[in-house]
């Protein structure tokens, strides 16, 4: 077809180039215009992206020509076939240079891109750019937005020429390595290309190239291009704005930022078994759909959890609406699976007295008549707060055994090292690691040289976080937290009132309970009929394409910074099937705000 | 990547498929036999009752809202009973639940296993086997009380939520599934006599899962990767016996595209997902459940759903689900026939 197209567009040129142009015959000179066979020759052999350009006004065509984007078979244009009326009323169709037709016509037709045309040489490119912002978007909106009036600028067609002269420098450099040292004509045009193109390079700098290539090329996908670009930008800019966050922390582990960098931008499988210090499912999704997934989420999780440590798969995603609206997480604490039990066990403390916390350290103490005492406990170093196993230990050591301390330090059995001075006083609680989860921890407590081991550990964790009869309906999580908190429980049925409640929500997150074997086929076989694995879930973005959408998805087996993409059909599978053991036949699907 | 356009031009199978059709509601069956004389059924009650011939029977009262797994092997003399009686109310993936095992098809004793999940009964229900999550052992008992239980822990230093699949070639040669701290999945065989461990067959992939059953004197071994792994999926045949280091494995088939697998085997076929086409800006697969020939290697289409992937084998009946319905993949739905067959020894 190109061929075809460019024995067209040689034909037209032959039979014209002999042909005489008197100007003075013209009748009108802005009625001037381009060849229709010409232009449609023209549009079929430059890059779409620069025809949207075209359009913005009558004058855009002689743009994209003076910039070199419209191209014809051969590459740049040298000829302009046009057509006009003479003077006896007859239409003729003529042929002049690019450069003599661009000031003898389209001078008079558009006196302005003259004057714009001498912004951009390259004596006045310096001041030139200094006038104008380019942007760098901070969002996926605001980046389509940043697009629409990218495309619509005049000034578009000649920043685009400025960024083709720099892509072209090493393909220039190739052609002309390849070229005969006595080819001195193409040599010498080569030769100047570079040399502009490298002057450019010179008075541009290197992330305004970036920003503006991206845009250029994108021009006739915007869509795609916002996606792309937050898509590859995600790290880079978590990197930059927040070094120390504990999404690094999770993904980075040991490496150095540097390298991690390196990893999560150009290894996409990097992201499969990154975080082991966060145990959860694994794989985890790649680093690419782990970036898209975080670039739509709006989960508050400045914090690390560890599912596959918590020891209760509701109170993980519970604890993750907690921290997103409430603020019982204020200084998240480094043993990850706390930073899952104790907002839980707050909530619990203020509104149920602990009714479904039900893990707490007990001993008989003497001084009351051997009463059985029981305090409840989060089994984990919490500063400063009495929930804390530390504290706890505490205060039944200083009660049954005089320990003048208020808490004692809790060490992982490694760390333990009796025959140092340090250990051979004061309190330490020292835990088995490889027995010990959120809801349930296997510790020894020395004082001293001492094991003190008047207490035991009791632990019943069994609360419903949806309600699944009539009469205690009203215990469920759900009911409780709506009730306490004044929070909206909006049950969701379908994708359309999924999407009127994001958009008109905007801190709005989704909980629901699904079965794992529709949710995470790929995970989860099932073997035996009506075999459901219960598995609660929060949803809190979606990825939309032709009208059918996938959610950003967080299972309770998934770290906090692992989302998954699932498509809704997956979802509204699981929730159904879960219904179908439900004894009141619920649909566990909620949106919260 | 588009989806493929041939799903389009495939025939609506599904329209040809018998729809799985009970006496009871269909939610509350956990074990149903071929002829639909045996049912095993649950009761928000906490109750799982044994119907058969016009009889029914408790088997087991447990909690309110205990929900049961029930499972039989092809011998058919035992049944196997996975019950969670805080399905509700401890929501927890790593949780044991109790197992226990009692006659097939009719109410005798019923004998506590021990806690596990994933029970499966071997070698004409003279074993079985379960998993503890909370310890990551295999357990392997014998129904001979002089017989000595066995038990493998697992290495799993990758997926805290893997649950091996296990099974028995003899009393004494185990093989089961286990993942190593790079992700990669294997299969191993165990002796119990030796006392030693042989990688049969170990994942190309770290992620990629293996999904195991046995035909016969042929392991079949499925390998499909897990998650946004993009790799190809494949199923293959092994010599159980008489396969020096088990080196001889026959190709049945292979995909460029991830499927979800969920093998099932039965006589000579295997069924599983098969995914037709993906959808990397939605992270979504259209799946279709095949049926592939151990014999020839030809492989049938029998859905056009576009999202199916489980499978579930009951005794000789395989079923998949779909909107809410189950329908034979293959097996005879004779649940319905209600006439009374004739006597002939009289």
């Amino acid at each position: 077809m190109l061929d075809d197209q460019k024995e067209k567009y040689q034909l037209l040129i032959n039979q014209l180039v002999n042909q005489d142009f008197d100007i003075n015959d013209v009748k009108s000179l802005k009625d001037v215009s381009l060849d229709p066979d010409y232009l449609n020759i023209l549009i079929q052999n430059t890059p779409t992206r620069y025809m949207l350009l075209a359009n913005n006004d009558k004058c855009s065509i002689y743009d994209l020509m003076n910039t070199n984007l419209l191209r014809s078979p051969g590459g740049k244009i040298e000829y302009v076939v046009f057509q006009y009326e003479n003077l006896k009323g007859i239409m003729q169709k003529r042929l002049l240079s690019k450069e003599v037709f661009l000031n003898s016509i389209a001078k008079k037709q558009c006196p302005q891109n003259q004057k714009f045309q001498a912004h951009f040489k390259l004596k006045n490119l310096r001041n030139t750019l200094k006038k104008i912002k380019i942007t760098t978007p901070d969002s996926e909106i605001a980046c389509i937005d940043n697009m629409e009036n990218f495309r619509k600028d005049l000034k578009t067609p000649y920043l685009c020429n400025i960024i083709e002269q720099i892509r072209g420098i090493k393909s220039h450099k190739v052609k002309f390595n390849n070229l005969s040292k006595t080819d001195y004509k193409k040599r010498s045009i080569l030769q100047r290309e570079i040399n502009l193109g490298q002057s450019y390079k010179k008075i541009i700098s290197t992330m305004a190239i970036d920003n503006l290539e991206g845009q250029c090329l994108g021009l006739n996908n915007p869509r795609q291009y916002c996606t792309d670009y937050f898509q590859q930008s995600y790290w880079s800019k978590v990197f930059f704005e927040q070094p120390n966050t504990p999404v690094i922390k999770n993904f980075c582990g040991k490496l150095s930022k540097k390298k991690c960098l390196r990893e999560l931008n150009k290894n996409p499988y990097y992201c499969h078994f990154s975080g082991k210090d966060f145990p959860s499912l694994t794989p985890k999704p790649n680093c690419t759909n782990t970036s898209r997934a975080l670039l739509k989420s709006r989960l508050f999780a400045n914090y690390n959890d560890c599912p596959a440590n918590t020891g209760n798969d509701a109170v993980t995603s519970f604890s993750r609406v907690l921290n997103h609206f409430e603020g019982y997480l204020e200084t998240p604490v480094n043993a990850c699976e706390v930073n899952s039990t104790y907002p839980f066990a707050k909530f619990n403390e203020e509104f149920t007295d602990f009714e479904q916390w039900q893990i707490q350290l007990c001993y008989i103490d003497t001084l009351i008549g051997n009463e059985k005492v029981c305090r409840p406990t989060v089994l984990g170093n919490v500063p400063k707060d009495n929930l804390s196993l530390s504290k706890v230990v505490g205060k039944i050591a200083s009660r049954l055994k005089g320990y003048s301390g208020s808490e004692c330090k809790i060490l992982n059995a490694k760390e333990y090292k009796p025959s140092l001075l340090k250990f051979q006083s004061g309190c330490y609680i020292i835990r088995n690691e490889k027995k010990c989860t959120g809801t349930n921890c296997d510790f020894k407590v020395m004082l001293g040289e001492n094991t003190f081991d008047k207490f035991d550990i009791e632990s019943k964790l069994s609360f419903e976080l949806f309600p699944v009869d009539f009469i205690n309906e009203n215990k469920s999580l759900k009911n409780l937290y709506s009730k306490n908190k004044k929070k909206n429980f909006k049950t969701i049925k379908n994708m359309s009132s999924f999407l009127t409640v994001f958009k008109n929500h905007k801190q709005a997150i989704f909980l629901g309970m699904g079965c794992a074997e529709e949710l995470l086929p790929s995970f989860f076989n099932r073997k035996y009929l009506n075999q459901c694995t219960a598995l609660p879930f929060i949803i809190d973005g979606f990825i939309e394409k032709n009208k059918i959408y996938s959610l950003v998805t967080r299972t309770s087996l998934d770290q906090v910074h692992s989302p998954r993409i699932i498509p809704w059909v997956y979802i509204s599978a699981a929730i159904k099937q879960y219904r179908s053991l439900s004894p009141i036949n619920a649909w566990g699907f909620y949106a919260i705000y | 990547m588009r989806f493929i356009s041939f799903l389009l031009l495939l025939p609506s199978i599904c329209h040809g498929l018998d729809e799985f059709i009970t006496k009871q509601a269909i939610n509350k069956i956990r074990y149903i036999s071929k002829d639909g004389k045996v049912t095993y059924y649950q009761k928000n009650s906490g109750e799982l009752q044994l119907s058969t011939n016009y009889k029914f029977a408790n088997i087991i009262k447990g909690k309110k809202r205990t929900q049961y797994l029930v499972h039989a092997s092809n011998a058919k003399k035992k049944i196997l009973i996975e019950a969670d009686d805080s399905f509700f109310d401890q929501v927890n993936i790593l949780k044991d639940n109790q197992i226990y095992v009692t006659s097939y098809g009719i109410k005798s004793e019923l004998i506590d296993i021990g806690k596990g999940t994933n029970p499966e009964l071997h070698l004409q229900d003279q074993w079985i086997s379960f998993y503890q999550k909370e310890k990551k052992q295999l357990i392997f008992k014998s129904f001979n009380p002089s017989i000595k239980e066995k038990v493998i822990t697992l290495v799993n230093g990758s997926n805290p939520f893997f649950t091996p699949q296990h099974l028995m070639l003899t009393p004494n040669d185990v093989l089961y599934t286990d993942i190593n701290k790079s992700g990669h999945m294997a299969i191993l065989l165990y002796s119990f006599t030796e006392k030693s461990f042989k990688t049969i067959y170990k994942s190309k992939n770290p992620g990629n899962k293996i999904d195991l059953c046995q035909v016969g004197n042929q392991l079949i071994i499925g390998e499909f990767p897990v998650g946004e792994i993009q790799s190809n999926s494949s199923i293959m045949a092994m010599n159980i016996f008489n396969n020096k280091d088990f080196k001889e494995v026959t190709p049945l088939y292979s995909s460029d595209l991830p499927d979800f697998g969920n093998m099932k085997c039965i006589d000579n076929f295997v069924f599983f997902s098969k995914t037709l086409g993906t959808d990397t800006d939605l992270n979504s697969k259209k799946s279709e459940i095949a049926k592939l020939d151990i014999n020839t290697s030809k492989l049938e289409i029998l859905t056009s759903e576009k999202y199916v992937n489980q499978l579930i084998k009951i005794g000789e009946i395989i079923l998949a689900s779909f909107k809410g319905k189950h329908y034979i993949l293959y097996g005879k739905n004779n649940v319905l026939t209600d006439e009374i067959k004739k006597d002939n020894t009289k």
